[in-house]
């Protein structure tokens, strides 16, 4: 598993339960090294040993978990770059939602390490979709469902979101059921488009 | 086929173009154009005063443009709220057949990132067909994974430079270094074991590295950091401390005559020839000893000095040789 998606979980640990909690996950996990890079592969066990701990030492099941790191990989600070990927994708909600179609090509074109499930989107005319995530491996939907109530928070829309099937061989399938209630619900965290062009 | 279309869908499909009309006048500027020179692309006013066309190079009037049906375009605009701001924007002009007016359909180009900036540009200001965004979002992505790599390089460049500092081993040998020695000194004299140290030098080394270069210079060191190996034993000590040095401590072994075997093992070894591919070099030893018993409070650094002392008087006498210390020796250095 590509660095991103463990260092994604360490920031999801501490800024979510503190730094002591996650060096008890790395020991529940067993490793011998307390950070992750960002850019260095590892292991699929790795981040398998490290999700099963995070279970024990956070006293959550896993589902529950993935959909927190969704959800704070879409409104923590820290994970601004990643909330503004999604932005890109479109002025509205909806247009936000059609753009999932693409999600894993855009990102391939700039980080080709890192794995992303194939997403398709189906609308059903009625304000309700379908979003169906095929990848090597189940657990996606989980996240994607805290991905996109995040992102609904953050367009200001009213969601309701559902994971309605589960496939896990041969290869994984899942979808989540997406009722949108109201596109202006809220307020509109916005997006600009210059903000993320300045140099680093 | 001919078909006619409003403002408002060239607006929709390419926000950035203007109506000329035939006497060279702007009739229409396309909203997200109209944002990008403030005002200056307005109705009425004369298309070569406000754009300053560079290509196709000189043109000046629209007679010069309006000599092809189509031509590419290249035009340079006041944009911005500073004098002196201007932008190059790229993009082609035809002519309308229907009044020999021009349509003009400009684009950022490689000015996008600059123009997002200074005109707070959205996804609203380009055409859905425009990969302009795409081009912004992959910007912003290698940016930020770029300044992560950047960060990782830096992590594992500072990682390697404490490894190196921490370090006990002499990367060319393989043998101790100089600070795993000291260490290793320290913990003799601190724990009151008594030893023997020995120092040695190898005689005629500058002539291989002279003669033969540093490759081969590297060779003897490693052929002559084996004998030092062999001629030990595995609690013995055995550390390179500079360029031509070594330095061997002897724990628990402070027999004069062993160690005087011990020595001419040394030399005898050193003094094999080293094969270096093209030649063989001959190179041998000179070698100072002290020992710990000498001493009512050995100190590793008076102990060093000791067995140098010991060795220049090897060197002195003739190079190949083992000198033990004596207090005499260090008069006669001190005198010289």
């Amino acid at each position: 598993m590509f660095g991103l998606i463990n260092v994604a979980i360490q920031c999801f640990v501490e800024d979510t339960y503190g730094r002591p909690k996650w060096e008890s996950v790395t020991r529940e996990a067993g490793l011998d090294f307390r950070e992750f890079e960002a850019m260095l592969p590892y292991p699929d066990e790795v981040t398998e040993a490290v999700l099963d701990a995070a279970e024990i030492v956070l006293r959550k099941d896993q589902a529950t978990i993935r959909q927190d790191i969704g959800t704070y990989l879409v409104t923590h600070k820290k994970m601004e770059t990643v909330r503004r990927m999604l932005r890109y994708g479109g002025r509205s909600f909806e247009d936000f939602l059609m753009s999932l179609d693409e999600l894993s090509g855009r990102v391939g074109l700039s980080i080709p390490d890192l794995e992303v499930p194939q997403l398709s989107l189906q609308p059903h005319g009625d304000g309700t979709f379908c979003l169906r995530i095929d990848s090597l491996r189940p657990g996606y939907g989980d996240v994607m469902m805290g991905i996109v109530q995040g992102l609904a928070d953050d367009y200001g829309a009213l969601v309701l979101t559902e994971l309605t099937h589960v496939q896990e061989h041969p290869i994984s399938c899942e979808m989540i059921e997406i009722e949108l209630l109201e596109a202006s619900f809220g307020q509109d965290r916005g997006f600009n488009l210059a903000a993320g062009m300045r140099p680093q | 086929m001919t078909i006619a279309v409003s403002t408002q869908v060239l607006d929709a499909l390419m926000p950035m173009h203007i109506v000329v009309s035939p006497a060279g006048r702007i009739q229409y500027t396309g909203p997200s154009l109209r944002k990008i020179t403030s005002g200056g692309a307005l109705p009425g006013a004369l298309f070569f005063d406000v754009f300053k066309v560079i290509r196709p190079f000189g043109a000046r009037s629209f007679m010069e443009l309006y000599q092809h049906e189509k031509t590419r375009v290249r035009v340079r605009v006041d944009a911005g709220a500073r004098a002196g701001d201007q932008l190059t924007l790229r993009g082609s002009a035809v002519r309308l057949p229907s009044d020999g007016g021009m349509l003009v359909n400009l684009s950022l180009g490689i000015s996008v990132v600059d123009a997002v900036h200074r005109f707070d540009l959205s996804a609203a200001d380009f055409a859905p067909a425009d990969p302009t965004i795409d081009l912004l979002y992959l910007i912003e992505v290698n940016n930020a994974a770029f300044g992560e790599s950047k960060r990782l390089n830096l992590r594992l460049q500072g990682a390697k430079q404490q490894a190196e500092i921490q370090a006990q081993t002499d990367a060319l040998t393989g043998l101790r270094n100089r600070r795993a020695f000291d260490q290793e000194l320290h913990r003799l004299t601190e724990e009151e074991i008594p030893f023997a140290l020995m120092t040695v030098d190898l005689d005629y080394f500058k002539e291989v590295n002279d003669t033969h270069g540093h490759a081969a210079g590297d060779t003897v060191l490693r052929a002559v950091a084996k004998v030092l190996k062999e001629e030990t034993r595995n609690s013995d000590y055995v550390a390179r401390v500079g360029g031509d040095e070594f330095v061997v401590s002897f724990e628990g072994l402070t027999d004069i005559k062993q160690l005087g075997r011990i020595a001419r093992r040394i030399i005898a070894g050193f003094e094999k020839p080293v094969d270096v591919g093209c030649a063989q070099c001959h190179v041998s030893a000179s070698i100072g000893i002290t020992l710990s018993t000498f001493y009512e409070a050995p100190d590793a650094s008076r102990m060093m000095q000791d067995a140098d002392h010991a060795l220049y008087h090897s060197k002195s006498r003739g190079r190949a040789r083992a000198t033990l210390f004596e207090p005499a020796i260090r008069q006669t250095a001190d005198e010289g």
